[in-house]
């Protein structure tokens, strides 16, 4: 029952238990396959999960070649300064399957500005995917991921929600 | 959807109120004995009470809260069914020298209009009609609604198709000497349930064999063959394919695995549940016997099943499991001693730091 890695899959580590939680809204979301999705325990930080990548998952990418990777971090109001740090982790054959997506300041903050739950907030992260749109990541909080969202969901579309 | 249960003084629970409004799935955490698994004996009560079993039948002296038979015991329940809300409330006392619990209170409404109100052994209808109840028997699966209305059929419906499972995979042999219609708690009669599933509705079949060939790739088909005078056993064919060709290996389903035993039930729960009967299920730690990567999958495969229709409550000590929840849709059990009643409180009020599981590790927060 558990992901088939010798299929397409994504695997997803969350930095801490409020991302984590995002994703549990996301994978919530009715249309979202979630037999090909595999997640990983937070990480404890956005650093260990750069970390966890490293130790564990340049290996895995590179022996399951049909796999991909999604790192969900804060980025602390630090944007492009994080991402390229995140990017410069990456080895280059697998830079076209790892992607670093995660809330401008924090999933915390998000969620009081927009009163919104966590898993609300994943759901309506997985709705604009399954629908082709970019309403809510088209929020102040998660708007910064546009580009490394239109890289994902080519790769990711056809795992989470079918052809 | 049950939106709000209240039982007080029964075994461990006293005042003791879970708010399930907007929960479509919800994590019950707690150290063992904090009354996780009682909650799922207390909508038994409901249940077998509403399937028409007598009150002494349900319940004994035991169950009154440090044998206190004199307080009454009251069980409520709120709930919306095809977006009709229902308030169900009935409590129990047992007088000294009384062999069994009676009932002293029982009301039903629907849409906020009363349906019956009773008090012992009167039950008094709308429209000043009444009648008289033994009081060791609810009114709920005696009272017909009027007018071709359907409400009390569809609560009965309801509480009746509860899934309440602790399951024991040991106990889930596979023969069924006649179909059943009920699931029971330890699932032991699976294959008696499992029959009565896809004989009713076989399309279901399709949705079974969908989900376990995910969980077991080489799975190819199940089917009940006769055995004995009347009875049927449940087997499992597995397809094993090589490059050689291929072959295939039956199995009685009592030889299959634990885990496996739980796929099977679990696909066929979910098959179980659709928009026209949604269900609600209640089980007890669903993380028992599977592997490591599986737990989180089978989780959000049950959670995922209600997030549109039905219901799922599960206990659990398992971090997969645990993880697979939010802070907002998980509860904490605490209890301070046999002698004192369960304390639920959301996981949104209980501060934990940055990792839930490494704080349940430290002994944190439940």
């Amino acid at each position: 029952m558990g992901v088939n890695r010798e299929r397409p899959h994504l695997v997803v580590i969350p930095e801490d238990e409020a991302n984590l939680q995002l994703v549990n809204g996301f994978i919530d979301y009715f249309a979202v396959n979630s037999r090909q999705l595999g997640l990983e325990s937070p990480a404890g930080g956005w650093m260990p999960a750069l970390t966890l990548f490293e130790t564990d998952y340049v290996s895995y990418l590179r022996k399951y070649r049909k796999g991909c990777l999604v790192i969900l971090i804060d980025f602390d109001g630090e944007g492009d300064a994080r991402r390229t740090t995140c990017a410069g982790r990456v080895p280059d054959d697998l830079k076209d399957r790892v992607f670093v997506l995660g809330t401008r300041d924090e999933p915390e903050a998000m969620r009081r500005e927009s009163k919104l739950s966590l898993e609300s907030i994943g759901e309506g992260a997985a709705r604009d995917c399954a629908q082709n749109q970019t309403q809510f990541w088209g929020h102040d909080h998660l708007t910064h991921n546009l580009t490394e969202l239109a890289r994902l969901l080519p790769i990711a579309h056809p795992i989470l929600f079918g052809a | 959807m049950i939106e709000r249960l209240y039982v007080h003084n029964f075994r461990c629970f006293e005042n003791f109120t879970l708010d399930l409004k907007g929960k479509p799935s919800a994590l019950i955490i707690g150290k063992n004995g904090s009354g996780k698994s009682t909650l799922r004996h207390a909508l038994g009560v409901v249940q077998n009470i509403c399937r028409g079993a007598k009150v002494g039948k349900c319940l004994d002296t035991e169950d009154f809260t440090t044998g206190r038979q004199t307080i009454p015991m009251r069980f409520e329940c709120d709930l919306v069914l095809q977006g009709k809300p229902f308030q169900y409330m009935i409590a129990f006392d047992m007088p000294e020298k009384f062999r069994e619990p009676r009932v002293t209170e029982e009301r039903l409404t629907v849409n906020g209009e009363p349906v019956f109100n009773r008090k012992l052994s009167q039950v008094d209808l709308p429209g000043s009609n009444a009648f008289g109840l033994d009081w060791h028997v609810a009114a709920l699966p005696v009272v017909n609604s009027r007018g071709g209305e359907q409400s009390i059929q569809q609560l009965r419906a309801f509480f009746a198709s509860l899934l309440l499972l602790a399951p024991v995979p040991r106990n889930m042999g596979g023969f069924a000497p006649e179909d059943e219609t009920e699931l029971d708690g330890d699932a032991g009669n699976f294959a008696a349930w499992l029959a009565n599933v896809v004989g009713t509705e076989p399309a279901r079949y399709s949705d079974i064999v969908t989900f376990l060939k995910e969980a077991m790739p080489d799975f190819g088909l199940f089917k009940f063959v006769p055995r004995g005078e009347f009875g049927k056993q449940l087997t499992v064919r597995f397809d094993l394919r090589h490059a050689d060709g291929s072959r295939s290996l039956s199995l009685d389903f009592a030889k299959l695995s634990d885990g496996e035993k739980c796929f099977f039930l679990s696909a066929a729960i979910l098959a179980h549940n659709s928009p026209e009967s949604p269900l609600f299920c209640f089980w007890d730690e669903p993380d028992n016997h599977l592997s490591l990567p599986e737990v989180g999958q089978f989780i959000t495969e049950l959670r995922k099943s209600t997030s549109q229709h039905g219901q799922f409550i599960a206990t659990s000590h398992h971090p997969e499991a645990i993880r697979r929840f939010s802070d907002e849709n998980t509860y904490v059990f605490t209890r301070n001693s046999h002698l004192e009643p369960t304390v639920v409180r959301p996981l949104t009020e209980l501060p934990y730091g940055t990792d839930l599981v490494r704080a349940l590790v430290r002994g944190e927060v439940i």
